[in-house]
């Protein structure tokens, strides 16, 4: 049985696709990423690529159902080992790419 | 045995079901018995006098989908104040999904490459389960 602590991110592999955060049933996940062109510049139709800028997790709403790990088509989401720390501060809970990282 | 009384809403077929369910320990049998009542005026005989334990459950479905059951002595309201209309009525709008912005309505492509000219798509999702009268 695999061991469910919390959702680890792979900032790299996320596309910015959305399909998390609109599958949340708590709508506990929030992404914000803005598009760049990729490639040359010079092309007739320059082809753009998403980047992220902020990935958000609030564990506080988190019923760890793990959907989002499920929809996720690059694996940019998966289960990791470790619980999510206790904290003591107001809205501490809401965890960004640094915190969910590894 | 009287095990629990509950109710659930159909506002498609105009109707409110009221469920009790009655087990009978020593047979190992259970029952599921419902009835339907009109949504616009629900009103239902009680049990009270058959299983003095169901007063508060039909206390509880007087209070959540304003169905009256003549004969309970108290239909006093247990969880609210009574002024929140019906809560677990299908169209009685959840408040932390309307109060709350959907994080999917967000989309990359609303945040342009430099130079470039946000592409409109199609049609924007709207966020699952939530019906559009609730929505702003």
């Amino acid at each position: 049985m695999s061991v469910h602590g919390r959702i680890a991110l792979t900032p790299a592999n996320c596309t910015s696709c959305m399909l998390c955060v609109r599958e949340c049933p708590t709508w506990c996940i929030s992404l914000q990423a803005h598009q760049e062109v990729a490639g040359d510049p010079g092309a007739r139709r320059p082809r753009t690529v998403n980047v992220l800028d902020d990935f958000s997790i609030d564990w506080g709403l988190c019923m760890y159902c793990g959907i989002c790990v499920d929809v996720c088509p690059f694996d940019a989401l998966a289960w990791g080992p470790d619980p999510v720390a206790v904290t003591s501060a107001p809205g501490g809970l809401r965890h960004g790419i640094d915190e969910l990282e590894g | 045995m009287f095990d629990m009384l509950t109710a659930v809403d159909d506002p498609d077929a105009a109707s409110i079901r009221v469920v009790v369910h009655l087990a009978d320990v020593d047979q190992g049998e259970r029952h599921l018995a419902w009835t339907r009542v009109d949504r616009d005026d629900p009103a239902l005989d009680s049990v009270v006098a058959l299983y003095p334990g169901a007063a508060w459950h039909e206390r509880e479905v007087h209070e959540m989908f304003g169905v009256r059951f003549t004969g309970n002595p108290d239909l006093s309201p247990l969880l609210t104040t009574g002024d929140m209309g019906f809560p677990l009525r299908r169209t009685t709008a959840l408040p932390a999904r309307v109060a709350t912005a959907w994080p999917g309505a967000v989309e990359p492509s609303d945040r342009p490459a430099a130079g470039r000219v946000a592409a409109r798509p199609r049609s924007r999702p709207g966020p699952p389960g939530v019906p559009p009268q609730w929505q702003p």
